[in-house]
């Protein structure tokens, strides 16, 4: 019974505590290019780099990857691009993204409202040039 | 384990019944629902059957405004989760409004529904439990988000 308790126990926090997994700064040599061929403009670029592309880059450890990845999105088109920067548009809007958890320990990574307007208008902007008779 | 006694139990248990009669006091105001949606998706998108009956029976209890609430949504504690689920499933997407949302929207939303459905994250793991007609067997997974991709490039490509 003990014994049982002291597993659940342990099961419980693991669980909790993978929660809280944030991948750890990784070494020193990412690449730092995010550049992409539909081309991004520079002030998006400089606001992606400080604050997405650290998680959302094809070499980051962890899953941020997997639902964002800076290094691929230049190769996406139709709607799989549309949805991306919907979803970018959201995060953004809702200040979803950076995450909070993250932030506490790169609190210089966050992303001031100028940002975040640089951000919203870039993909209101791709949006318009997607959807009008491409 | 150290033998707790008798009388520890009998407060513990009776403690719990209190809890319980007394959370039935707390007031909660459950979603509401409503059949009467002009904008809803399965309304106005055609599609096969079975898709849309998938999307009704596995999505549409939180994802839309025709939640058909079951009997212990009356009863503390779970109302509260069903209320939460709710809520915060209407707020990521709500099939009812699908006609108020833009094209781009719309794709979001489908490819949405296809990681979602695929990675097997949703419907929500616990809900099948108490809905069994909910279920997504391994085909009608591939079905639903084999149409929901196509569709995306449908509305992409129609505009």
């Amino acid at each position: 019974m003990k014994k049982l308790f002291l597993g659940l126990t342990i099961i419980i926090s693991a669980g909790i505590l993978s929660a809280f997994y944030i991948p750890e700064k990784q070494s020193q040599n990412i690449k730092k290019d995010s550049s992409t061929s539909f081309v991004m403009p520079d002030s998006v670029k400089v606001v992606v780099d400080q604050s997405c592309y650290m998680c959302h880059n094809s070499n980051a450890r962890g899953d941020a990857k997997d639902a964002l990845n800076f290094d691929k999105l230049s190769s996406m088109k139709g709607p799989a691009l549309v949805a991306h920067l919907q979803n970018i548009e959201k995060m953004v809007k809702h200040s979803w993204m950076p995450p909070r958890r993250f932030l506490s320990d790169h609190p210089e990574k966050a992303l001031t409202e100028k940002q975040k307007q640089v951000l919203l208008d870039w993909v209101n902007a791709e949006n318009n040039k997607l959807f009008s008779g491409n | 384990m150290k033998k707790v006694s008798r009388k520890f139990w009998k407060y513990f248990f009776g403690g719990l019944i209190v809890l319980f009669v007394g959370i039935q006091f707390i007031p909660i105001k459950m979603p509401v629902t409503s059949e009467n949606n002009p904008d809803d998706f399965l309304m106005n998108v055609k599609m096969p059957e079975h898709v849309a009956s998938m999307f009704r029976e596995s999505c549409y209890d939180c994802h839309s405004n025709e939640t058909k609430y079951p009997w212990y949504s009356r009863i503390a504690p779970s109302s509260w989760l069903l209320a939460s689920d709710v809520i915060g499933g209407r707020n990521h997407v709500n099939f009812s409004n699908w006609n108020k949302l833009s094209k781009a929207q719309q794709i979001a939303v489908l490819s949405d529904v296809a990681s979602e459905v695929k990675s097997g994250d949703m419907p929500f793991w616990a809900y099948p439990i108490m809905h069994p007609k909910a279920r997504l067997s391994a085909a009608d997974r591939k079905e639903l988000v084999d149409w929901a991709q196509n569709y995306q490039n449908q509305i992409f490509y129609s505009h």
